[in-house]
This record gives C-alpha cells, structure tokens and sequence, in this order.
C-alpha cells in the first residue's frame, strides 16, 4: 500500500519513460518471441508455431568445427585489447581535448577524430588496400624506396592482430573519446579551480581529479563493452582482410564464422540460434560483472 | 614543476596532433583517389599525388542526378525527424533512471539493458513491422524500427546525469515546488548540454549512416536514402563483373574511382554541416527547455 | 513491481504469439482458398477472382539497379496482362544488392503476398523446398504451362526436388564453360594461334611467350569478384553437386568423390603454383575487389583473363573490356542442376492466385511483347527496333539501363541487341543442347541433414581454397593434403555419405 503511494508521487518520471519503455517493447521485446525459431526445425507451410521443435540442433553447428576454439578465443581476445586500448585511448584524447583552451582548435581536432568513425567499414576496408595491396602506399612508398622487399601483407597472419587492432582504435577512438569528453565538461568548475590554486602538476591533477571523476562513466561504458564480449564487427574482421583465407586463423571469429556458413544456406533458425549464444554469453558476463562492481562500488553498478 | 607542465603539454599538443593527422591523411587520400583517373590505379595503386587527375567519378554520379538530391532530401527528413523524436525519448527515459530515489529503478534499468543483449533477430522483427505496423515501402521504415532508443544511449545519457546532475539541486527545487517535469526541462536539460549535444550527434550519425532499414523494408527505390542510393551503387558495381550483360551505361564505368566518390558524397555534407547544425540544435533544446 | 513487469512481458509474448499465428492462419486460409478456387477451376471455372474484382498479381523480378523508368514499364506490363490475363500485376523490383536479403525476408513472412518471384537459389532451390516456401508446380505446368514444358524440356529435371517440379528456369546458357579471353591486338602482334588451345594446360606457352614480349603484363586471372580458382566444367566431365564438397569426378557415374584429393585437382594447383611463380599471375587475384578481369584489361594491368563461355560471350566480353578480344575455349560444356537452378522463377507457398501466376509465366514463354518489355524496356521510349530487325538504342536508353536477354523467360522470343549475331539465342539453345548433361541433372541436394557439417566445411575452404588454387602456397601438396585433413576433421565424409545417399535415392525415383 505505502509502496504504491510513494509509485504515485513518482508518476510523472514514470510518464516521462513511457514512450522509451514502450517503444523499446515493441521494437525489442514484442520480436523476441521469435526467438522460437532458434529452436524449431521450421517449415513456413505448417507456419512457425506448428513447426516441429528440434531442440539445440540448430546451435549444433557453432560448436561442430574444430576450429571453435581458435574462433572464440579470438572473439574473445581481440574484444580484451578493444576494450583496454580503447579506453585508454579514448579518456586520454578526452582529457587533451577538455584542457584545449582555444574552443576552435577543440572543435576542430574533435572533428578530425570523428572522420573514420563515418566512413563505413567497406571504404575503410578500400583504404587500408590503399596502404597495403602489391601496389600499395606501403610496398610502393615506403618498402620500395628503402629497398626492401614488398610484403604480401593478407597472407602473411602474423602482422594483422596488430592491423586489426589498430584499424579498430583509429576507428572508434574519437567517438568513445566524445562521451568523455561530455561528461568532463559537465563536470563543475570549482573542482578545478581549487586544484589550480594548490599548485597541482597536470598529472596529480589528472590522477586525483579527472579519474576519480570519470570512474562511473568508465565503468558504465566498459561494462557495456564487456556485455558485447561475444560480438564482432563484422565489417572488421570480414572486409578489412578482404576475405583472405590465408590469415583466416587470426581474423575469424564468431560473426564471420556464422556469416561465411549462413551465406548459402540462408537458414533464419541457425542465425537466430548464434545472435541468442552471443546473447546468453553476454548477459552471463554483465551480470557477473554488475555483480563484482556492486560488491566493490555499489553507486557504480548498472543495475 | 614548471618544466613538467611544460613537458605534459608539449606531449598532449603532440599527442592530439599526431591522432588527428592519422584520422585525417586516409581520408585526403580517399578525396584525392576520387579525383584521380582510374586505369592509374589500376595500374600503379593509390596515390597521393597522381600521375592524371580525372573527374570521371563525379561525372558519373552526376549522370545519376535527380537521384542522389532526391535521396539527400530522404536522408535529411529522416535524420532531422529521426534525431529529435529519439533525443527527446532517450533522455526523458534516462533521467528518471538516474535518480536514485525512484522506484522500481533498478527492474526499469534491467529492462532497458536486457535490450542491449537480446533481440528477436531479423525475421521476426520484419513479420512484426510489416504486417502489423505496415511500414514496408513507406517513409517511416526509415526512421522507426532499430535506431530511435538505443539501450546503449539510455544508459549513456543515465550515466551522464548521475555522476553531473547533483541530487541537491533537484531536492532543493522541489521543495520550492517546482514539478518533476518542471525540474526535468528547467533544472536537468540546461545542466546537460554536453550530453544532449553527444547524443545529438551519435543518434544523428546513426541515422545518416543507417542503410540497413532501407534494405530490409524497402522495395520502392524512390525512397531511398542517400546510404541506400551509394550501398546500391557499390553492390551494383560488385556484381556486374559476376553476372555481365551488355549494359550500355555501365561500360564506361570507373569502378576504383567511383567507390571513392560515393564514399566522398556519402561522408562530406555531415563533415561540413555538422559544427552548424550542432550548434543551433543544442541552444535550441537546452533554451527551449529553459524558456518551457 | 517485479510482478507487473512479469506480466508485461507475458502480455507481450502472448501478443506475439496471437499475431504470428494469426499470419499463419491466415496463410494457410489462403492455402484453403486455393484449393478451393482450383476445385472450382475443375469445374469449369474461369478464374480465381472475387465476383467482381480484378485479381492482382505480385510479380518480384531482379535487377542491377532500379531503372529509372520502372513505372511506364510497370504500366506496360499492366496493359499486356491485362488484356492476356485479366490480372493487373504489382512489380516489385529486387536489386542484386537486396535480392538475397528481401527473398529470405519474403519468404519467411506469412502474410505477405509474392505471387511469382524471380529468384537467385546460389545454392538451389532443395533449401527453400525443404522449408515449405515454394509450391510444387507440376499440376500447374500440366494445366497453363504447357509452352513452358514445350521450349524448356529436358531442362525442368533440372529445378525438381524431390520427384516435383519447384522452379522454372529461364533461356539462357545453362551449361558451364570456361574460356580465356586475349587482348587480340597482342594476338596478332605476335602471331599466336589459339586455335590449338583446348585445356588449361596449353594456355602455358601462350603466357610464356606473351610474358616475354611483354613482361609487366599478367596473364591469369578471372572476371568474377572473389574468383573461383578451379573452374568444374573446363573439361566438361565434372560436377560439383552444387558446392563442391563432394563431386562427380565424372559426371556419367553417380559416384560421390573428393574432388581436393583427385589428380586433376593437384595437377590444376601446381600448374598454378608454376603460372604463378613465372609472374603470369595477378598478384592482388585473391584481395582486390574493385577489379574484375574485363576491368584490368581495361587499364592494361592485364592480356589476358578467364570468363565463362557461351553464345556472344565475346561480344559481352569486348564490351567491358572496351577492346577487341580473341578468345580461347577450354574444354566443352556441361550442364548440371545448380546451372539451372540458379536464377529461377518460383511461386511462392505465400501466392494467392498461383493458377494466375502460373498463366503469366507461361506469358513469360509465349509473348514476344512481354519479354522484350522486360528485356530492354518500353519500345519507342527505352529502345527502338531498326532496319534489320535489331533491338537498339532508343530516344532514352538510360531510363532501362539494365538490358539483358537472359532473365525474362524464353529468350527465343526476345529481339536481338543490335552488334550481337542475329541467330543469337537459336546458337544459345543450340549451344545448350550441345552440351553435355550430368547423369546427376535435377538432382538438387539438401543439406538440412548435414548443415553443421557445411559450416565447418565452409570455413575450411574458405582458409585454403583461394591460396592453393591461385597458386600462393609454398607446398601444393602440402597444403592439399593439410586441407583434406582439415576437411575430413570438419566432417567431409559425412557430408558425403549424405550426399551419396541422396543421390541414389533419387536415382532409384527415377
């Protein structure tokens, strides 16, 4: 009873959420019903509903390859480095960016950071050719003119965990660097005043101030990274390599695989089954991870 | 402690440069290769000074013409439209979320973030909209399904508001009476500029840069994106060599530099108009919300 | 609060529930209304129209791109059906782009009305069969399809699951070749004959001596994006029962083999691994995506490619290449199932009036009008037909730009494009039945049974096929033989056995 009264105090801030909750119920949760599918063996005259179940046949296939470890540990691995350097990179450029005293030069190098989060994987899949095919800026330009030997660089898989990971960063840095960025320039001034008045170095500052500061967002956003632990991108891993099958054994994970099986057989239950395993994984590892934080930081946890 | 700080900013100034050039370079390289002749890359590769410059590219993206500005149209309605209904649902979705004194906080949040995880998959979400919503082959399968609340920036906007907004200010506002919605857009929107203008632009470029709607529900080409127009050039370029025909128009096509323009085309116009439109939107919501 | 957000999600999943089943109700209604409409066709009923309403039809075909003047033809084709059929026609345009996708999605949607679909089967249509998308069509062909069955004969074994017709292809080249293509004006520079080049190995001398002449030239390579490196049907023996893992080495016997561990296979990849270390091979073949064959050639990267033959391959060829070309004809054709399945037209388990559907594509067999309406556009506006009975260019050519033959139906029936033979399609059907037919025609395998199988089966082609066919590896054999380990750990026999066992059933059917 005093529960629903105190709801009722609160029904304005439930009526502000009402068109996201309702629109995150149709666009998201009314499909999941679909989710049957992953486990039915379907056949579209009887309809879905009357197709026979098959029970986990349908993800019988993800783990049938020998190759489903070197798949998932390279799911698994390239998201680790993703999320570290990214972080990394990302809350330095913010910081740089917030101490940016002139707003024009801010602006201007924000902008330069965001120009690959635009361009779409297939151009920069284009561009990294520009730089590494026979014919490319770095045979050509650099290799070429030094005298060495050109490198056949998508057959040789010992340079592309750097390529891949390095392509990755250049290309989501600047947008994650964005939301820091916002929230330290939401920060209140006086903060930083005090410190300017004790005399701390940039690095004291950055260290006792801005980090502390930034802790939730960090944890938020690093938790949300790690929720996708089991997803690649699939414009990454597929065409950056341009498909080469000779570096296969570093560049495949989960969504390639899926998507290099599926291309033919076109079958809606076996990639219902892979998107609800990446899902299962996810969410196992978010909730672990929300259970850690809460225990170390509850004002931190997400849920 | 003088010398540090001049150390530190040395390497900050260097740091930002060095990033920004990086980020930049390729993409002068993909403006110059647009503008170069196309049997030169072919034969020599990619270049940041080329041996022939050619127009060929844009000439032939101009003989598309009424096309592409139609399409430009499309995606302008779409993103404008798009971005502000989905800003305004996000935040109003995420600010309660973010006080800690609502109840049932925590199962709303979970709600929101089971969908970041789980999705019905692509079949069962194409059934649902286009036999019960209809929205196949109309405007509005552009702007509704996927790309309006974001689980992702519900939590981010969230986020926002909780480590900035201080709960004392929103305590002290209602014990002068001001209403929840009153505190929410004269009292929270004015203090989250930063926010509003991130969420402006990552909803907005997820609607520019959206070609996956267009693909899935739509049939009729005059409704087509600029995303759409461009990923259906290249795919158009990537199977004619597959499936041949004697397709007059086609012959004379520069494949290289042609998938340079239509990424030039596609990326340009947001560069460029972003810093403004940014600007105006973000005084615009966060005044309006001050004024109302 | 947990309780209430419980009940919402139930509410929400039993909306869901009462929705789909609604669509599938309401598919199977129209199942029932069919069934209903054909037993009136029985009795001496005209159509399956409602009293007093015209039935329209929904008609999917595939283009490169949308042409610009898709509602004249699209009025066109009204005119034609209505006047031929009694039917006005919906015209969905798919792109080779969206194709793939809007058929899984059509396909999958019960509610939602595809009468005749042209569809892209890359891996036959025994998948979507399998699936209880498609409708069998024999009763149909019996009843409105008869010109059908007349122009296409033999060829409709070729789109049967199962003992039923599913599909029906269209004229075009329905068997597999394979040719090289020169730059003539080398050619003749230095007095090569290509007459005597029949297999792929005698392409080597012919590449020495152009290489030598001129040495930054290459000299293999193919038309295709992402480009297959062995070509089945060069010696017009093999099948490759649709993906090659497990083939009929010779097409005369049903016997299932691995084609990666035959002779021929080794033989073919070290003769690569020699084109290859001679410089004759294009060094970006496996990673360059922009440029097919016809294109380096083009910019002169290249003398010489590999393309499929047929009929005015090579005026099609010149065409792209924007030069003269010579060509070099390998091996003879061959057809097999998945050369006809390929590109087919379907009526979908979704058609409302699949008596209809089955009248227009019969249309498709017998009216000039209508072929060459879908073919090269409005005639007047999109093309004119000149002097000598040639199809050509009209007052605005580019608002059809996609003109092609292949894809309306019988090609027979289509005007000539102007610079191809006249006797164009008459030499294509011709060249058809010149082929030779795999034992194993009509036989479409689907691998529901052994998908698991294929995926891991898929990824190991995928790592090794591209290196070792153009000839990158370092050890042929070596990497052969790593392959097959790798293909047998992934399940190749099994898949085979399936392959095999599907194979004699079918045979023992027939």
């Amino acid at each position: 009873m005093k529960k629903r009264k105190m709801a009722w105090r609160y029904r304005y801030l439930y009526l502000l959420m009402l068109p996201g909750l309702i629109y995150l119920l149709i666009n998201n949760y009314l499909p999941m019903a679909g989710l049957v599918i992953a486990f039915k063996k379907v056949n579209f005259r009887t309809g879905i509903w009357s197709s026979p179940w098959c029970g986990l046949e349908n993800f019988k296939y993800l783990f049938a390859t020998k190759d489903a470890w070197i798949i998932t540990r390279n799911t698994i691995l390239y998201n680790l480095v993703f999320i570290i350097l990214g972080l990394v990179v990302s809350v330095a450029l913010a910081i740089f960016l917030s101490e940016m005293r002139s707003k024009k030069m801010r602006s201007l190098h924000q902008g330069c950071l965001l120009i690959p989060y635009i361009i779409s994987y297939v151009v920069v899949s284009y561009l990294v050719y520009a730089f590494l095919g026979s014919n490319g800026l770095i045979n050509k330009g650099i290799l070429q003119e030094m005298g060495k030997n050109s490198v056949n660089w998508y057959l040789e898989s010992k340079y592309w965990p750097f390529i891949l990971v390095f392509v990755n960063t250049w290309k989501n840095a600047g947008y994650a660097s964005v939301i820091y960025l916002a929230t330290i320039l939401g920060f209140d001034d006086s903060v930083y005043e005090a410190a300017q008045l004790d005399g701390v170095t940039p690095w004291q500052k950055i260290r006792y101030i801005t980090i502390p500061l930034l802790k939730p967002t960090i944890i938020t956003l690093t938790m949300l990274n790690v929720g996708r632990i089991f997803y690649s991108d699939f414009g990454l891993f597929y065409q950056v390599p341009q498909n080469s099958g000779a570096i296969l054994n570093v560049t495949n994970v989960l969504d390639t695989y899926v998507y290099r099986g599926l291309l033919e057989l076109g079958d809606v239950s076996m990639s219902s089954a892979a998107g609800l395993y990446q899902a299962v994984v996810g969410f196992f590892v978010i909730m672990a991870a929300n259970a850690l934080v809460r225990k170390i930081s509850p004002d931190d946890a997400i849920i | 402690m003088k010398r540090q700080v001049g150390i530190y900013s040395v390497l900050k100034h260097a740091v930002l440069w060095i990033c920004s050039l990086s980020c930049l370079i390729p993409f002068i390289l993909l403006i110059i290769s647009s503008f170069t002749e196309d049997s030169t890359i072919a034969l020599t590769g990619y270049s940041f000074f080329p041996k022939s410059w050619s127009l060929d590219a844009y000439r032939y993206l101009l003989g598309q013409g009424g096309k592409i500005l139609h399409a430009y149209g499309i995606s302008l309605f779409v993103t404008v439209f798009g971005t502000l209904a989905g800003l305004a649902m996000t935040l109003m979705l995420a600010y309660p979320l973010s006080r800690p004194d609502l109840p049932g906080r925590r199962i709303f949040s979970f709600y929101v973030l089971f969908t970041l995880l789980f999705n019905g998959g692509l079949v069962p979400s194409y059934i649902m909209w286009t036999t019960i919503f209809h929205i196949k082959n109309t405007i509005w399968a552009l702007v509704i399904p996927n790309l309006m609340v974001k689980a992702f920036f519900v939590i981010m906007a969230r986020s926002y508001f909780k480590s900035n907004i201080p709960l004392e200010i929103i305590e002290s506002a209602r014990i002068d009476g001001a209403s929840e919605i009153g505190i929410f857009t004269r009292i929270v929107l004015p203090l989250s500029k930063p926010i509003v203008s991130t969420l402006l632009l990552f909803i907005g470029l997820s609607y520019w840069n959206d070609w996956n709607n267009g693909l899935i529900y739509l049939t009729d080409s005059s409704l087509y994106s600029i995303q759409n127009v461009l990923n259906e050039m290249i795919k158009s370029i990537t199977s004619l060599s597959t499936m041949g025909g004697s397709v007059s128009s086609m012959t004379t096509l520069p494949s290289n530099t042609v998938r340079m323009a239509i990424a030039v085309v596609g990326t340009l116009p947001v560069l460029m108009a972003y810093p403004f439109l940014q600007k105006g939107f973000v005084k615009g919501i966060v005044m309006g919300g001050v004024k109302g | 609060m947990k309780r209430k957000l419980l009940a919402l999600l139930l509410a929400a999943a039993m909306t869901m529930t009462a929705l789909t089943g609604c669509g599938g109700n309401q598919a199977a209604d129209n199942g029932n209304k069919n069934a209903e409409n054909s037993k009136t066709e029985e009795n001496g009923g005209d159509t399956q129209a409602k009293e007093g309403e015209i039935p329209n039809l929904v008609v999917t075909y595939a283009y490169l791109e949308v042409p610009a003047d898709i509602d004249a033809v699209t009025e066109k084709l009204n005119e034609i059906t209505t006047e031929k059929l009694g039917c006005t026609v919906t015209f969905i345009p798919y792109t080779y782009g969206n194709i793939q996708d809007q058929m899984a999605l059509t396909l999958a949607s019960p509610s939602e009305q595809v009468d005749c679909m042209f569809g892209m089967f890359r891996s036959g249509i025994a998948g979507a069969v399998g699936k209880g998308q498609l409708k069998a069509l024999d009763g149909l062909l019996d009843e409105y399809g008869q010109d059908i069955k007349a122009t296409l004969g033999d060829y409709l074994e070729g789109t049967t699951v199962n003992g039923e017709v599913y599909g029906v292809t269209t004229v075009r080249d329905l068997a597999g070749q394979s040719a090289y293509y020169f730059d003539k004006a080398i050619i003749d520079e230095l007095q090569i004959d290509l007459s005597a080049v029949h297999k792929y190995e005698d392409l080597t001398p012919v590449f020495a001596k152009i290489k030598e002449a001129y040495p930054n030239l290459y000299l293999a390579c193919n038309s295709g994006v992402k480009p297959e490196g062995y070509y089945m049907s060069d010696d017009g023996i093999q099948d490759p029962l649709t993906d090659k893992l497990g083939v009929l080495m010779d097409s005369s016997e049903l016997k299932v083999t691995n084609l990666f561990e035959s002779q021929e296979y080794k033989d073919f990849c070290k003769m690569m691994k020699e084109w290859n270390d001679a410089g004759y091979v294009y060094p970006d073949i496996i990673t360059d995506e922009a440029n097919g064959g016809q294109a380096l050639m083009k910019s002169g990267v290249v003398a010489s490619y590999q393309n499929v033959y047929k009929p005015g391959a090579l005026t099609e060829n010149e065409l792209l290449a924007g030069r003269e070309l010579e060509v070099a004809v390998l091996g003879e054709p061959i057809s097999y199932t998945s050369k006809v399945q390929n590109w087919s037209w379907v009526i979908p388990e979704n058609s409302v009036y699949p008596e209809l559907a089955m009248q227009f594509l019969n249309l498709l067999y017998t009216d000039a009008d209508l072929v060459n309406l879908l073919n090269y556009g409005v005639e007047g506006k999109n093309w004119v037909l000149d002097a000598d009975g040639f199809a050509t260019d009209g007052p605005d050519t580019d608002g059809y730009s996609d003109k092609t033959a292949w894809k309306s139906g019988n090609a027979m029936l289509s005007a000539v494009w102007k610079g191809d033979e006249a006797t164009l399609y008459t030499d294509l059907m011709d060249w058809n039945k010149s082929a030779n037919k795999s034992a194993a025609l009509g036989f479409a395998f689907d691998s529901a049974n052994v998908t698991s199988e294929y995926t891991a089966l898929s990824s190991v082609t995928a790592q090794y096929r591209m290196m070792i066919e153009w000839g990158f590896a370092a050890d042929v054999d070596a990497s052969i033989a790593e392959m097959n380990d790798a293909l047998y750990a992934a399940g190749l026999k099994e898949y085979m056995a399936e392959k095999q066992k599907q194979l004699d059933a079918w045979a023992a059917a027939k």
